[in-house]
């Protein structure tokens, strides 16, 4: 210590001038980048922003309508990314734009068809459009590829029982359950069961 | 010893001091923090729960008071002199008395005295119930209890009630073994095959006993070697690929043999007293019957019941009857009946009982202790 502060005190005013001066100027950068992330105001976007990023923000502002139109730019642009098209497919849907987030899911699902989640989704937009045949493959590839979803064995049940396949819609209530044994699946549980004995089927296992 | 030795041997020790006292510092912030669920010691065991006791593994301490607060729950639970969560009960009574046996469900698991089921039913019935329930316990501690306190007390019949969701846990050493996350795992069992059984305490090593009174960090290390006992869980639940597991169905011919002479050892502890077992579900239990219907349980206690001499009230099918929304029978935050469980619970076994026990009962127990 006492070597480093007469070292300190050997070196020529201009040395030290620059040492004190170099750091100053550190701290001061440093402050003011803290400053301007935490009180400055959004970021300018940039002449040339990128449309996937653009999206992103706009989505985040709530403005789905026009992050949809970023989303389709985005996807022409990167044909061959999952991620583009399924946010895409996800923001179409927000926006009540049923077919067209059913042909996202699609695109997306050529590029990686292992995921669970895509299909899943895609069972839910087939499932809301009334295509229920379409909703069940999707359901099913779904579980086929990650069983442990109690959301999709519901909603794989309820598919089944619009069309009044009532034993297989009572055989994925009960899976959905032995998932998440909570009182809103249980009550579709209950509600299959009610239709299948309605229906004349024999009931319980 | 060199004195170069020496000093080396000093240092070693004291930086192992050092590192054991960091590493229980360490332990105790995250275990305090909840960043690790593992249990924090006793320091001793001052607690309302002994789980040194010699006899039953797990007893209440007597005359004392505590207050239990829960994620969904702040009840105050008070003991008697013989450490029964009950009031002060005399030896003897000329009148009719129940002696009620069961684990955490009888005991009054985050409730009033007021509000749980051995308290609604002497309120409507106007027959003295003496709560023996304990937390933790199995039917085998339940008869021990019978024997060691129950009998103490005058009495005309004895309540039994089975929750099948941990009680054919609770009566298998096997699965003790592979539970070292339960700390009030080391009790009495019953080791050998029907009828011929033998009670055998699975004791603690003292060393073992003691860190987990008294170490942090023990019990953390334990319960991340151990995990939470979710394989056990999963293993069982697995049982069959599409329904929900429950006891009333999945239970293994060693499991209800086990059960089965428990329930005889009470039955004959009575001495031609009235004994009457309820079955109580779970919310999964109720989910169960929903998806399968009668269950091998109920059928086979009421087999046993007639054998027996007992009498088995199915409390499984009534509170599916009786309403369709039965989440509300329990805690948002765990398994256990809340105050309206208690309520039906009670109604039921009133009406399966009045007969039984409380109108034309066994006349009220003569002579004097």
């Amino acid at each position: 210590m006492t070597a480093l502060a007469s070292d300190w005190r050997a070196a020529p005013p201009s040395y030290r001038a620059a040492l004190v001066a170099g750091a100053g100027l550190l701290t001061a950068s440093l402050l003011v980048g803290f400053a301007y992330t935490l009180f400055g105001g959004p970021r300018p976007r940039g002449i040339t922003a990128d449309p996937l990023a653009m999206a992103r923000e706009l989505l985040k502002e709530g403005q789905v309508a026009r992050a949809g139109q970023e989303y389709e730019v985005a996807a022409r642009l990167n044909p061959g990314d999952f991620r583009t098209h399924a946010e895409h497919a996800r923001t179409l849907l927000r926006a009540g734009r049923r077919p067209e987030a059913i042909a996202a899911w699609g695109e997306a699902l050529l590029l990686d068809p292992r995921d669970a989640e895509a299909w899943a989704s895609l069972g839910e937009v087939c499932l809301e459009m009334g295509r229920y045949p379409q909703a069940t493959l999707a359901f099913t590839r779904a579980l086929d590829l990650r069983p442990d979803q109690a959301a999709v064995h519901n909603s794989l049940g309820i598919a089944y029982k619009l069309v009044g396949r009532y034993d297989e819609a009572v055989r994925e209530f009960m899976l959905a359950v032995r998932v998440r044994p909570v009182p809103g699946l249980v009550a579709n549980l209950r509600r299959a069961k009610a239709d299948q004995a309605h229906a004349g089927r024999p009931g319980r296992p | 010893m060199s004195r170069g030795g020496l000093i080396r041997a000093v240092v070693l020790l004291i930086s192992l001091l050092v590192s054991g006292a960091l590493l229980e510092l360490g332990a105790w912030a995250l275990v305090e923090m909840g960043a690790i669920k593992a249990p924090a010691p006793t320091h001793g065991g001052a607690g309302f729960w002994d789980s040194d006791h010699e006899v039953f593994g797990v007893w209440h301490r007597p005359r004392v008071s505590f207050r239990h607060v829960g994620p969904c729950f702040d009840a105050t639970y008070e003991t008697n002199s013989v450490g029964a969560r009950d009031v002060e009960r005399r030896a003897w009574s000329a009148g009719r008395r129940v002696i009620v046996l069961g684990d955490s469900v009888v005991e009054g698991w985050g409730l009033p005295a007021a509000k749980r089921l051995t308290n609604l039913l002497e309120a409507k019935t106007g027959v003295e119930h003496l709560n023996l329930g304990m937390s933790h316990f199995g039917p085998w501690q339940e008869y021990l209890a019978y024997r060691e306190i129950g009998k103490g007390f005058s009495h005309t019949a004895v309540l039994v009630l089975i929750l099948p969701a941990n009680d054919f846990f609770d009566l298998d050493p096997e699965l003790a073994a592979q539970a070292p996350w339960y700390q009030y795992r080391h009790r009495p069992y019953l080791v050998g095959t029907y009828p011929d059984y033998r009670s055998r305490y699975f004791k603690e090593s003292l060393p073992a006993r003691t860190l987990r009174r008294y170490s942090y960090a023990y019990n953390a290390i334990g319960r991340a070697w151990a995990g939470n006992g979710d394989h056990l869980w999963e293993r069982l639940a697995l049982a069959d690929p599409v329904l929900i597991h429950s006891f009333f169905y999945d239970f293994t011919e060693g499991q209800f043999d086990r059960l089965r002479y428990a329930l005889q050892k009470i039955v004959a502890e009575a001495e031609g007293r009235r004994v009457a077992v309820g079955l109580v579900p779970t919310y999964r239990d109720l989910v169960r019957y929903l998806e399968s219907g009668e269950s091998p349980l109920s059928r086979r206690l009421a087999d046993l019941a007639e054998k027996s001499s007992f009498l088995s009230v199915d409390l499984l099918a009534l509170m599916h009857d009786a309403r369709p929304d039965w989440e509300r029978y329990y805690f948002e935050c765990d398994q256990h009946w809340n105050a309206l469980g208690n309520e039906v619970a009670a109604r039921y076994l009133r009406e399966a009982l009045s007969s039984y026990f409380y109108d034309r009962g066994a006349p009220p127990e003569t002579g004097t202790r």
